[in-house]
C-alpha cells in the first residue's frame, strides 16, 4: 500500500515538474507546482515528518502559491479565453469527484485503515518539539547562516526596488 | 505527549560549548557583526557620513576577521556539531577573503563616489559576500557548504546590478540570478543524492561511508556528475562558462574585480573540500570529469580571449582558461597539489585583482572604460599604473620572475608527478597561445598618444591597493618560499589520491 501511495506521489510530482516546464501559460506553470508542493507534502508524511508535512502545504502551497499567482496576475497580460480550458476537464471532474464519493461512502461504511507501523516513534519524530530542538542544537550554525542568508537578500531586495534618492 | 517530548530533549548545549564553537568561526562572527553595524549605523546616521562610516566599519571589521584567522592556525577544530571547522586550510582561505575584501573596499570607495553610487548597503553586501565565502571556506558539511555558496551568490548578484540606472548591469545581474540559480540548483541535487547514497553530509563522514562498491553506486556518481557540473559553473570553467563574460563585461568594475577572484576561490575551496577529502576514494571517478573540465576551459578560454576588444571580457576568458589551469592542482592531488592550488589563488588574487583594480582607476563618471583602446598610452598619463598593468600581464601570462610563473609550475610539477602528463602539454602549449593576448594589452599600454592626453589621477587608497599587489606579484615570484610554506601547511592531507 505504501509502495503505491508513494508511486502516485511520485507520479503527481514529476508530471507537475514537467508541466512546469511545458505550460506556456505561466499561470499553468504556477498551478503545477502546486500540484508539486502537493505531492512533495504527502511524500513528507509518507516519512512521518508531520511538522514539515504541515508547513509545507500552509507556507508553499497555500502563501507562496497565492503570492506567485498575485505576481503573475497584476504584471502578467492573463486573460481568460475560452480556448485554453483543458480539453480532459470533464473527465478529470469525474475521477476526482468518484474518489471523493468512494471515500465517503467507505467511511460511512466504518472502514479500517492501515494502522501506523508499531516501531515508528510518531509521538516525536517530526513534531514540533524533535524540530526545535534540532534547530537550536545540533543544527544551530546552518539555522544562523539561513537567517543571515534571509537578512541579506532582504537588504538586496530593498536595495534593488527602492526608488532613487534624490 | 509534550512531558515526553521534553524528558526526550534534555538540553545539553552548554555556554561553554557555544563560546568555543563561535570562537572557531570568529572570522566570521566578525565579519558578520560589522555587517550588521554598518547596517544599523546606515539608518541613523546623516546621508553625507553613511559612506565613509560603513566603509570604515568594513574594513575594521575585515581586519578583525584577519586577526581572528591568524589566531586559529594550528589551533582548530570541527565546531557546531561538526558543521563547522577550522583546519589550515580553512584559515588559509579566510586570509584571503579578508584580503579580498580589504582590497576591494580600498579600490571601490573612490570609484562608488565618482558614479554617485556610494551607498551603505554596498559594503553591507560586500561583507555578506566575504561571509559567505569564509563560511565554504570552513565548511565541514554539505549543508554549511551550500548555505555559505547561497549567501556568496545572493550577495553578487544584487552588486552585479547595483549600477541600477545602466542598463548593462542590470542585464549582468539578471544573467548571473538566473545562471547562478540553475548553478546552484545542480549543487543541490548532487548534495541530495550524495547524502541519499552515504547517508550523511558530513563530508569525513561521506569520506568513511565509501566502501569497495561505492564506484558502481549509480545515487553517489550522479551525486559527483551534478555537483561537478555545479561547481564547475561557479569556478567558471567550461562548458559551463557562457555566463562569465557577460556578468564580468555588464557589473561595476569593482564588483568584477571582487568576484573573479573571490568566487573562483571560493568555488575551488568547495571542490577541494568535497571531493578531495569527502570522496578520496573515488578519486578516478571525479578526477576524469574535472580533467575533461580543465582541458575545455583551457582551450576555450584562452582561443576565445584572442578576439575580444573589451579589457572585461579578455580577463573574463583569461580566467575561464586559468580556472583550468588551477583545476590541474586539483586532479593531481595529494598534498602537493593541494598546495599548489593553494599558492595558485593567492598569486592569483594579487595578479588579478591588480588588473582589475587598474581598471577601476581607468573609470569614468559615466561608467567604465573597458575597451582595449582606453589602455593606449597608459604607461605615459601615469607611469606608475602603466609599469604594473603590464606586470600583472605579464604574470598572468606566466612570465618569470612574477608569482604566476611560480604559480604554473607549482601546479604543472604536481600535474606530471602524478601523471597527467597529456593535460600539462595542453595547459602548457595554451599558456603560450595566452601571451598573444595577454601582450596584446600591454602593446596598448606602452603605444604613444598625443602630448595632450592629460594625466591620470591615482585615489590614495586604491593607488596603495595596487601597489602593494604589484609589489607582491614580483615579490612572491622571486620568494615563492614563504607563501608556499603557508599553502602547504594549508593543504589537507588525504592519502591515495592522484593517478601516479
Amino acid at each position: 500500500m505504501a509502495t503505491f501511495i508513494f508511486l502516485v506521489a511520485a507520479a503527481f510530482c514529476i508530471a507537475g515538474a514537467v508541466g512546469i516546464v511545458l505550460f506556456r501559460d505561466a499561470i499553468r506553470s504556477v498551478l503545477s507546482l502546486v500540484a508539486v508542493m502537493l505531492a512533495l507534502s504527502s511524500l513528507y508524511l509518507m516519512l512521518s515528518a508531520q511538522f514539515i508535512f504541515a508547513v509545507q502545504v500552509i507556507v508553499y502551497s497555500g502563501a507562496v502559491m497565492v503570492l506567485f499567482l498575485f505576481v503573475i496576475a497584476l504584471m502578467g497580460p492573463v486573460r481568460e479565453q475560452p480556448s485554453t480550458r483543458l480539453r480532459f476537464q470533464g473527465l478529470l471532474a469525474v475521477i476526482v469527484a468518484g474518489s471523493f464519493a468512494g471515500l465517503v461512502v467507505a467511511m460511512l461504511g466504518g472502514v479500517r485503515y492501515h494502522a501506523p507501523d508499531k516501531g515508528a516513534v510518531l509521538s516525536t519524530f517530526g513534531s514540533v518539539e524533535s524540530i526545535a530542538y534540532g534547530l537550536f542544537t545540533t543544527y544551530l550554525y546552518p539555522f544562523e547562516l539561513t537567517s543571515l542568508l534571509l537578512l541579506v537578500a532582504a537588504v538586496g531586495a530593498i536595495y534593488m526596488s527602492r526608488r532613487e534618492r534624490p | 505527549m509534550v512531558l515526553i517530548a521534553a524528558a526526550t530533549y534534555s538540553v545539553s548545549y552548554s555556554a561553554d560549548q557555544a563560546w568555543s564553537d563561535l570562537q572557531q568561526v570568529s572570522p566570521i562572527a566578525a565579519v558578520v557583526v560589522a555587517l550588521l553595524v554598518a547596517m544599523v549605523l546606515d539608518l541613523v546616521l546623516p546621508r553625507r557620513a553613511q559612506g565613509p562610516v560603513s566603509a570604515a566599519i568594513t574594513v575594521i571589521g575585515l581586519l578583525a576577521s584577519l586577526v581572528a584567522a591568524l589566531l586559529l592556525i594550528d589551533r582548530g577544530h570541527t565546531a557546531y556539531y561538526q558543521f563547522a571547522v577550522a583546519d589550515n586550510f580553512a584559515v588559509f582561505f579566510d586570509v584571503l577573503f579578508a584580503v579580498l575584501g580589504i582590497l576591494a573596499v580600498a579600490v571601490s570607495h573612490a570609484y562608488l563616489a565618482r558614479r554617485n553610487f556610494l551607498q551603505a548597503e554596498f559594503y553591507v553586501l560586500l561583507l555578506a559576500a566575504t561571509a559567505g565565502q569564509m563560511v565554504i571556506a570552513q565548511a565541514n558539511s554539505l549543508v554549511s557548504i551550500f548555505l555559505g555558496l547561497e549567501l556568496l551568490s545572493i550577495a553578487l548578484y544584487v552588486m552585479s546590478g547595483f549600477a541600477r540606472q545602466d542598463f548593462r548591469s542590470q542585464e549582468a545581474a539578471v544573467k548571473y540570478l538566473l545562471m547562478g540559480g540553475f548553478a546552484s540548483a545542480f549543487v543541490l541535487y548532487g548534495m541530495a543524492l550524495v547524502y541519499g547514497a552515504t547517508g550523511t553530509t558530513l563530508i569525513p563522514a561521506i569520506a568513511k561511508s565509501l566502501g569497495p562498491g561505492s564506484s558502481t553506486n549509480a545515487l553517489l556518481l550522479l551525486g559527483i556528475l551534478l555537483m561537478g557540473v555545479g561547481f564547475a559553473f561557479k569556478v567558471s570553467a567550461a562548458p559551463f562558462q557562457m555566463w562569465t563574460p557577460d556578468v564580468y563585461e555588464g557589473a561595476p568594475m569593482p564588483v568584477t574585480a571582487f568576484m573573479s577572484v573571490g568566487t573562483k576561490a571560493a568555488a575551488f575551496a568547495m571542490i577541494v573540500r568535497v571531493f578531495a577529502t569527502g570522496l578520496p576514494g573515488l578519486s578516478g571517478e571525479w578526477a576524469a570529469l574535472l580533467a575533461f573540465v580543465a582541458a575545455a576551459s583551457m582551450i576555450v578560454g584562452n582561443l576565445a580571449a584572442i578576439a575580444q576588444s573589451s579589457v572585461k571580457r579578455l580577463l573574463a576568458y583569461s580566467g575561464i582558461a586559468q580556472a583550468g589551469y588551477v583545476l590541474v592542482g586539483v586532479i593531481a592531488g595529494g598534498a602537493d597539489g593541494q598546495a599548489s592550488v593553494l599558492f595558485y589563488l593567492a598569486a592569483y588574487l594579487v595578479m588579478n585583482f591588480g588588473a582589475f583594480a587598474i581598471m577601476v582607476v581607468l573609470a569614468g563618471p559615466d561608467g567604465d572604460r573597458d575597451r582595449i583602446g582606453d589602455l593606449d598610452g597608459l604607461v605615459y598619463r601615469n607611469p606608475v599604473l602603466g609599469v604594473l598593468m603590464t606586470v600583472f600581464m605579464l604574470s598572468l601570462a606566466g612570465f618569470p620572475p612574477s608569482v604566476g610563473f611560480m604559480g604554473k609550475f607549482f601546479l604543472f610539477a604536481a600535474g606530471v608527478h602524478h601523471g597527467f602528463t597529456w593535460l600539462v602539454v595542453l595547459a602548457v602549449l595554451m599558456s603560450v597561445v595566452s601571451v598573444y593576448y595577454y601582450f596584446r594589452v600591454v602593446i596598448h599600454i606602452w603605444t604613444p598618444v598625443e602630448a595632450a592626453e592629460r594625466r591620470l589621477r591615482l585615489p590614495a587608497a586604491a593607488g596603495l591597493a595596487i601597489v602593494a599587489a604589484g609589489v607582491l606579484s614580483v615579490a612572491l615570484g622571486i620568494v615563492p618560499a614563504a607563501l608556499f610554506g603557508l599553502a602547504q601547511a594549508g593543504a589537507v592531507p588525504v592519502a591515495g589520491l592522484g593517478g601516479g
